[in-house]
């Protein structure tokens, strides 16, 4: 490698890698377009928008892994860059966990201490009996609550 | 003649900017590039946070999401991807003639990626401009029109609109910010500073930074410009 000495050991990418990449990574983003514009069926226990949503984020992370990848040089770096590529993704996922609690709740059933706001996250709005129940005690119970009309 | 531009004799290490905590070159660039990781997992869960927001609220409210979607500019956001797509190819091919010691090529790679990004944000104003005359921006000016938010219930059309323009616009600043960056590194190339001439390392540092940016849009894209309607 007399052509580059100072990055002897260091790995140079030919360039028509990354012209590849970019092709594919243009062909994609047609694809998901297209796609798009179709309702697909439900398969298995998966409905139609879910399978739409799954084929366009699969999509979506092929594309993130070739810019990782091959534009970002993960591939050829050394273990410990690909460990800390990986650890920021890790993470999301793990974020992504506090997904489950959200979706496991489903409706509240008893009323918050803050005042019924349609906005809000969906609860069961509360009864009469409820909002004219004393609050808890070790919260200010002077204040009368009345829902939004 | 790219040959023309090599500078140094670069047949030793003993040209390399070694810094003396290092060992050898190879650790040097390996500590800036886990040093730059770092920095970029905290984008990720910075950006990750919103992603989340995002897809919580989507799924709250899949149908009126997909009602004010609907007035987002699908061919624009396509274009706009091809556009960072192509600046990402720019970007790592500049890196690539940094590499090779081809000083005029990373210049002018640099320089289309900045062209690139700027086309970016130019066709972002259009698509900013036509949202904001429809009044489809969060707060007491936010549009009543049924025909505009295309039938969408109001609070959720904004919650939309206030994460479209919350994500969107964050990645708009990281593009203005990778652009300051790249006009700084364009200059180190011009004034022939030690940095870069010796060493890749900062151009790819530049390179992990703006495919960040491009990887944020690799997202954002399907997720708010292509919604499968709800039935």
């Amino acid at each position: 490698m007399s052509q580059t000495p100072r990055q002897s050991h260091s790995h140079i990418t030919p360039a028509i890698n990354y012209h590849l990449t970019l092709i594919a990574l243009v062909v994609l983003m047609l694809l998901t377009v297209w796609i798009a514009r179709f309702q697909l069926p439900p398969v298995l226990f998966l409905s139609g928008v879910a399978v739409n949503n799954i084929v366009a984020m699969t999509i979506a992370i092929i594309k993130a892994t070739c810019v990782v990848m091959i534009f970002m040089g993960v591939k050829y770096q050394t273990p410990l860059v690909k460990l800390w590529a990986l650890i920021g993704f890790v993470g999301l996922i793990l974020m992504l966990g506090i997904m489950l609690d959200y979706f496991s709740r489903g409706p509240e059933v008893k009323h918050g201490w803050e005042p019924y706001n349609d906005g809000a996250m969906p609860r069961a709005r509360p009864t009469d009996d409820e909002m004219k129940a004393p609050m808890d005690p070790r919260t200010d119970n002077t204040q009368v609550r009345q829902p939004k009309p | 003649m790219s040959d023309a531009t090599l500078t140094h004799g670069h047949d030793s290490h003993e040209d390399v900017d070694l810094h003396h905590q290092f060992e050898d070159f190879e650790q040097q660039c390996e500590c800036y590039i886990v040093g730059m990781w770092s920095f970029l997992v905290t984008e990720i869960m910075f950006f990750g946070a919103l992603f989340l927001t995002f897809t919580l609220s989507r799924y709250m409210y899949q149908l009126d999401f997909w009602k004010a979607h609907e007035h987002l500019n699908v061919t624009m956001g396509a274009i706009n991807t091809s556009v960072l797509l192509f600046s990402s190819w720019s970007m790592v091919m500049a890196v690539h003639s940094n590499q090779l010691r081809r000083r005029i090529h990373s210049i002018a790679y640099l320089g289309v990626t900045i062209a690139c990004a700027m086309t970016f944000l130019v066709i972002k104003y259009f698509e900013y401009s036509e949202k904001f005359r429809d009044k489809l921006y969060p707060g007491v000016g936010f549009t009543h029109d049924a025909h505009t938010l295309h039938g969408a219930n109001l609070n959720h059309a904004q919650l939309f609109y206030g994460l479209y323009f919350g994500m969107t616009g964050l990645h708009a600043v990281h593009i203005i910010v990778g652009i300051l960056i790249l006009s700084a590194l364009i200059r180190l190339f011009v004034i022939k500073a030690k940095c870069v001439m010796k060493d890749y390392v900062p151009t790819e540092l530049v390179g992990l930074y703006w495919h960040f940016v491009d990887l944020v849009w690799i997202f954002l894209f399907p997720l708010f410009y292509l919604m499968p309607q709800p039935h």
